[in-house]
């Protein structure tokens, strides 16, 4: 009887656990220890620098998955909508939102070994965030204060740049993160270069990320992730057929052949937005019958069904479902009769030397360049002649709207869009922030509500100065080995939780892992 | 059984520490060993209205002082028994109530501002849809407290050519629930919007609460079974049964639990032997007495009466993955089911996800199955579905009936 207890007991116990732990327990197999992960990115180069990425920049996500190696944030959202302590383990606010309090962890270590400070927190997140908001320290607390409500402060924290860095001298970061850049290496030059800092790695072709075994949220699964750059789509495609990669990019068009072929894919929810934009510096968009017949003549679904094989979605809103909630409001009407029939209203020469309209793909990639193409035949369906042109140097989104003097005039641009934080209020504030360069775009939001948001969104669209066409997922082929993939919907990969499954990884885990059983049995522990 | 030794101190102290407004709670249990304490103690901050969010758990584990002897099986069997009940009804009644707390402020919140709209209809047909993952049962208890702050009497029952339509919709953000309302002002429609946290849904209970997975044995055999398929007779007594074997297949009357062999037909065999055999069975969606057979390569149609009649033609389909739609009675929402498609020597489950939820979301309702799962398909009324299953512990493949069942 007494056995019998015992055994409800733990019965009860293990279900009970389980129910405030996770929802899913992999019965099958054991997580192991060991072994290196072989990604391969598009990205030529890479920045492991917050400071320097720019909100909206196609190059942000690649930056930001390798950088989430080594940083930490204050606080993290997971897959159930629950804000879960990093950094930070408590946090909050006034009644009015405008000082958020947090209470950093005790005892969290740099890689160097040195102990995480407020001030380490309070110097990473000060160049960061926007001016409205202020930081400070008090004792073993970090105050944020804004002049205005900040409801989303932490959905702004737990995305986009905010990680905690110490800066070393010589300007190179380090982190409190599960890895560490071990080794960065340049393929082009004879000589290799090698660094064990994260600041020389942005021309590097091969990155070599090392666990850090004394990561305050348990070591890592995984030995080693060896970052390949600048890899064409069919090659890394190739590479993970032949076994020679465990993670990859997968380009929209290849998707399908993966799938064909079995190989595992994972897509995310939309996270880059394509879209066009009237250049106002020229006189032509100024006038709203041309806009409408651009507006009314575009074919969104054949671009995201046939273009793209569906693997995009047709975009009406600047801000995608998941992060806004309101995008199914927005709706864009194809009508072609109609852009038709306004255009034959509209003078035969649009612009006044009597070209075509010049539409420049701002955005780097055969997608943008692909799509350009498609918008310059729908108008041309309506009687407007589009001239595509591409750019010579590659813009960042902080730029794309500025015209160069020695350009000759674009009417429009094509631009891509990155999301990169999880904050909507944010998210379009940075948007027309970059808009509103050139014109009267709005650059602030009139509160922090969902309302000023919509509201923020719904004029910088009514004019139609700002078409969207697609928002792209993320796609990824993984190897078969490849256990505990459980990445974000938005894009965040969380290799510290990967495992991979090799037979090695046995022989490994006594000789290169000396993990504790406590370790084993919770493997990957967060708090 | 008296202990001398208080554990209150220690839980005391965490409760200090709580920031204001926050709730604590303190579930001892004991531990299976029978010789100690587990001490969870659980702080609920309401923070920035990120309700649910843990602050501290506290694992202890405490050796107590008895002054005495006890039967120990049967105290703590009875302990035990209290305890995950006070576990239970202390976290999830909590939840309920930040949930309700956190929802209705929105609600009340959203219907101040659709009031506040200038230019408003003054009587309007109220269009309510839930797109989120709250239960029906929450959207409707939410939709009552939004007519009740509305105003019932601004509010018509009927809906005509002549009558504005007020949209309420219940989305879901990475982080948020959100209520967005189209409000009709004039010729045109205004926008109003509230949240409240995704936090406050109550853990995993929003759907799976009301909803349930059952299954119901249809029949077993020896012999490998590829695929199958079960359709109702709309009379709810009896239903057809097709069993598709390594060489045949069998059609079955299923009357009160049993089922009859009516008639069985060889299908036809590929050049090659296969260790993988695969083949898949449906209703034909616009000929309701019409299945058909999908081979390695070869479809064949087969006209379901007292007789089986197979038509044969070579042609390449692939099988379908591993899940299926079904359809709820009790939401009328469809919903997926499908495999955890462990590997073969590995029991699977059987989870329900709605349309809108990606894969690593929770479920909303789970079954075990006593093997791996071969099989899934549903029939037309996608109300049932059919699996079939290796039994682990038999050897046996098992054909089950997988429906879904509202309540608890």
């Amino acid at each position: 009887m007494r056995s019998i207890a015992s055994a409800l007991l733990v019965a009860i116990s293990l279900f009970l656990g389980s129910t405030f732990s996770a929802p899913f327990v992999h019965a099958a197999k054991k997580p192991h220890y060991g072994g290196v992960l072989r990604v391969e990115l598009r990205a030529s180069n890479v920045s492991l620098d917050p400071r320097t990425w720019k909100p909206g920049s196609l190059s942000f996500g690649a930056d930001e998955k390798l950088a989430s190696l080594l940083f930490d944030r204050l606080v993290e959202l997971d897959n159930y909508g629950h804000f879960q302590p990093m950094l930070a383990t408590e946090w909050s606010h006034d009644a009015a939102l405008k000082r958020w309090q947090f209470v950093l962890r005790s005892n969290v270590k740099f890689s160097d070994g040195s102990l995480l400070s407020v001030g380490d927190v309070v110097s990473s997140l000060q160049p960061l965030l926007p001016d409205s908001q202020q930081i400070s320290s008090s004792g073993s607390n970090v105050i944020i204060q804004s002049s205005s409500p900040i409801p989303d402060l932490l959905e702004e924290l737990s995305s986009g740049r905010y990680f905690i860095y110490r800066v070393q001298p010589g300007n190179s970061l380090i982190g409190t993160g599960p890895f560490v850049v071990a080794e960065s290496v340049v393929n082009s030059s004879s000589a290799n270069a090698s660094s064990s800092s994260s600041d020389s790695v942005a021309k590097s072709n091969r990155l070599r990320f090392i666990a850090n075994e004394d990561c305050w949220a348990g070591r890592p699964f995984l030995n080693q992730i060896d970052v390949t750059l600048g890899l064409p789509p069919l090659r890394q495609l190739l590479d993970l057929q032949l076994g020679r990669a465990d993670l990859i990019e997968l380009s929209p068009e290849l998707v399908r052949r993966a799938t064909q072929e079995n190989l595992r894919v994972w897509s995310s929810s939309p996270t880059t937005l394509y879209f066009l934009k009237f250049d106002d510096s020229q006189p032509v968009s100024s006038d709203a019958k041309l806009r409408q017949v651009f507006s009314l003549s575009l074919d969104r679904s054949t671009m995201a069904g046939v273009l793209l094989q569906k693997q995009a979605e047709p975009a009406s809103a600047l801000l995608p479902q998941w992060l806004s909630g309101y995008a199914f409001l927005f709706t864009m009407e194809t009508n072609l009769e109609r852009a038709k029939e306004l255009r034959a209203a509209l003078p035969l020469n649009l612009t006044a030397s009597g070209d075509p309209l010049r539409l420049r793909v701002e955005t780097s990639g055969d997608l943008a360049k692909l799509l350009g193409d498609r918008v310059a035949i729908n108008v041309r369906q309506a009687g407007v002649m589009l001239q595509v042109s591409g750019r010579v140097q590659r813009r960042t989104a902080e730029n794309f709207s500025a015209t160069n003097s020695s350009d000759s005039p674009v009417g429009l641009h094509l631009i891509g869009w990155r999301y990169s934080s999880l904050s909507p209020r944010l998210e379009l504030e940075m948007l027309s922030s970059a808009l509103a360069r050139v014109d009267a775009s709005p650059s602030s939001l009139s509160g922090s509500d969902l309302d000023s948001s919509y509201s923020a969104e719904h004029k910088l669209l009514e004019e139609q100065r700002i078409l969207p066409l697609i928002a792209l997922p993320e796609f990824v082929g993984i190897s078969s080995n490849v256990r505990d993939w459980m990445p974000s919907r938005w894009g965040a990969w969380h290799l510290a939780d990967v495992w991979l499954d090799t037979p090695e990884n046995a022989s490994e885990k006594s000789i290169n892992n000396p993990v504790s059983q406590q370790q084993s049995v919770v493997p990957g522990a967060k708090p | 059984m008296k202990c001398k030794k208080s554990l209150f101190p220690k839980s005391l102290r965490l409760a200090k520490d709580a920031p204001r407004g926050a709730l604590s709670f303190f579930i001892f249990h004991p531990l299976a060993a029978g010789n100690a304490f587990l001490v969870s103690a659980f702080t609920i901050c309401r923070s920035s209205g990120r309700i649910l969010h843990l602050r501290s758990v506290l694992l202890l584990r405490i050796v107590p002082v008895y002054n005495c002897q006890t039967n120990f099986s049967s105290s703590v069997l009875s302990r035990t028994i209290l305890y995950s009940f006070f576990l239970f009804t202390v976290i999830f009644s909590s939840a309920s109530r930040l949930f309700a707390d956190a929802s209705d402020d929105a609600v009340r919140s959203l219907a101040k501002k659709v009031l506040s709209v200038s230019q408003r209809e003054r009587k309007c047909f109220l269009s309510w849809e839930n797109h989120s993952s709250l239960s029906e049962d929450s959207s409707q208890l939410l939709r009552e407290s939004f007519v009740e702050a509305f105003g019932s009497d601004t509010l018509t029952l009927t809906q005509n050519a002549s009558t504005p339509v007020l949209r309420i919709s219940i989305e879901e953000t990475v982080s948020q629930i959100v209520l967005t309302a189209r409000v009709p002002s004039g010729a045109e429609e205004q926008v109003r919007l509230a949240t409240f946290p995704r936090t406050t849904l109550p853990a995993a209970t929003g759907l799976s609460e009301k909803l349930r997975l059952e299954k119901t044995l249809l029949w077993q055999q020896r012999e490998p079974v590829v695929a199958a398929i079960e359709r109702d007779n709309n009379d709810g007594n009896e239903s057809v049964l097709l069993v598709l074997g390594k060489e045949a297949l069998s059609l079955y009357h299923v009357r009160n639990g049993a089922a009859e062999l009516y008639d069985t037909k060889r299908i036809p065999v590929a050049e090659k032997p296969s260790r993988d055999f695969r083949g898949d069975l449906r209703f034909s969606a616009d000929r309701p007495s019409i299945a058909v057979l999908t081979l390695d390569s070869k479809v064949c149609d087969m006209e379901i009466g007292q007789k089986l009649t197979l038509n044969c033609q070579d042609k390449s389909e692939k099988p379908r993955a591993l899940n299926v739609l079904l359809d709820s009675n009790c939401n009328h929402m469809p919903w997926i089911l499908r495999s955890d498609s462990g590997d073969r020597s590995v029991a699977d489950r059987l989870l329900l996800r709605s349309s809108s939820q990606s894969k690593t979301d929770p479920s909303a309702a789970e079954l075990e199955m006593p093997g791996p799962v071969l099989a899934l398909s549903s029939d037309r009324t996608i109300f049932n579905a059919t699996a079939v299953v290796f039994n682990l512990a038999s050897g046996a493949y098992e054909v089950y009936r997988i429906s879904l069942a509202c309540g608890n």
